[in-house]
């Protein structure tokens, strides 16, 4: 009988010793989140106080500038300004010169739209055309073209769609993308551009002419095989 | 059962320290510690380029180039007469142009006025468009070019818009 009451005692007493070890546990929580929690209201304090002093040093190096010095810093700045977007720039005339080189001008693809972006990355969509008695081959070779021009790289079709006339002449549609490198062409428009008009001749078309027609024999050039 | 409770409530006094009081401080911690960043590499990139600015000599060819490239004031009038006359020297029908100004640089406090053309004309005539406003001394730069070709018997036409940027201070 003892024993029975002993045994019932034994489970209630572990109840009443976990209950107490979760509340010991959870007000250590408490604590330590209010004791974090302070310290991140300090951490705050201390952010804010940081803040306003570096907006301190900036105001007061804006207002450091001496008007006079403002002017000279002013040139600098713009010609720093300019030297980077200049760096930045393509030049389509030269990628469509390029185009014109690379895309097989035998009249067997026909090209719709046409979409570049300052970073490079060009889209357009192709089609094949009567002319075109292989589209498919007609269209690797295309591909083989652009994977020849070290200046066009990631050329990728993502799909190509094939559509069957009423004569049963196949004909490809697909949308090509290519990103373009700029090469020493590009940079050498660049400096070009970088005279002011009083020392062009005419905004200098013959020195450009020169490059675009550097442009097209370097490709030449670089594929006799395919010009023979 | 007193006991059960009293454990219930601290719980309940853990979750709302967390939710209202800890958590709360530990985001805007974060959000502080990012802006302190920002300022700090505000004022480093500033120290740069005054650093940079003042490795940078400045040529009479340079004050001529700046002079025509990054004009005082937003010359407008001027950048509608130039584009459009370079599309009339070229046989380009304009049919739309738009303006838009942003800040081109905030550390020397440069803009950009944002210039869209949209228009038609045939192929040569387009390629010889990009190549005159590309090489104008004003300093145009072509950020985006979309064309839409069609081809007839009278030859290719091109229906395009080109995204310009140009400079002024």
């Amino acid at each position: 009988m003892e024993n029975l009451e002993q045994n019932e005692k034994t489970p209630q007493i572990h109840r009443n010793n976990s209950g107490g070890i979760l509340s010991v546990v959870l007000v250590v929580l408490i604590l330590a989140s209010l004791i974090y929690g302070g310290f991140l209201q300090f951490k705050k304090a201390e952010l804010k106080r940081d803040i306003a002093s570096t907006q301190e040093i900036i105001e007061a190096q804006t207002s450091n500038d001496l008007p006079e010095d403002n002017q000279e810093v002013s040139l600098q700045s713009k010609k720093i300004f300019i030297e980077e977007k200049k760096s930045e720039q393509i030049f389509w005339t030269n990628v469509y010169v390029k185009f014109d080189e690379t895309i097989p001008d035998n009249g067997k693809i026909e090209l719709n739209n046409f979409t570049g972006s300052s970073e490079g990355n060009i889209s357009f969509s192709a089609k094949t055309t009567r002319a075109s008695i292989d589209p498919y081959l007609d269209t690797a070779t295309l591909i083989a073209r652009f994977k020849d021009k070290p200046f066009f790289t990631d050329m990728f079709i993502p799909a190509v769609n094939s559509t069957v006339n009423e004569q049963g002449e196949e004909f490809l549609s697909y949308t090509v993308r290519v990103n373009y490198q700029k090469d020493e062409i590009d940079q050498n428009l660049i400096d070009l551009n970088d005279k002011p008009t009083s020392q062009n001749t005419s905004p200098d078309e013959s020195e450009v002419q020169n490059l675009l027609d550097l442009v097209r024999t370097r490709t030449q050039d670089s594929n006799p095989a395919e010009n023979e | 059962m007193n006991k059960n409770y009293r454990t219930l409530i601290l719980a309940l006094i853990l979750v709302v320290v967390f939710t209202y009081f800890m958590n709360p401080a530990r985001k805007q911690v974060k959000e502080l510690k990012t802006e302190l960043t920002q300022l700090e590499t505000q004022i480093s990139k500033s120290i740069d380029r005054k650093s940079e600015e003042r490795k940078v000599e400045i040529t009479e060819t340079d004050l001529e180039l700046l002079d025509q490239t990054i004009p005082q004031g937003f010359d407008q009038d001027f950048l509608l007469k130039k584009l459009t006359s370079i599309a009339e020297d070229n046989v380009v029908r304009i049919n739309n142009i738009t303006f838009n100004k942003t800040i081109g640089d905030s550390l020397s406090g440069i803009q950009t006025a944002q210039i869209s053309i949209s228009g038609n004309t045939n192929q040569a005539n387009f390629e010889s468009l990009l190549f005159d406003i590309e090489n104008d001394s004003r300093g145009f730069i072509i950020r985006n070019i979309s064309t839409n070709s069609s081809s007839s018997e009278a030859g290719t036409r091109v229906n395009f818009t080109l995204n310009i940027e140009s400079y002024f201070s």
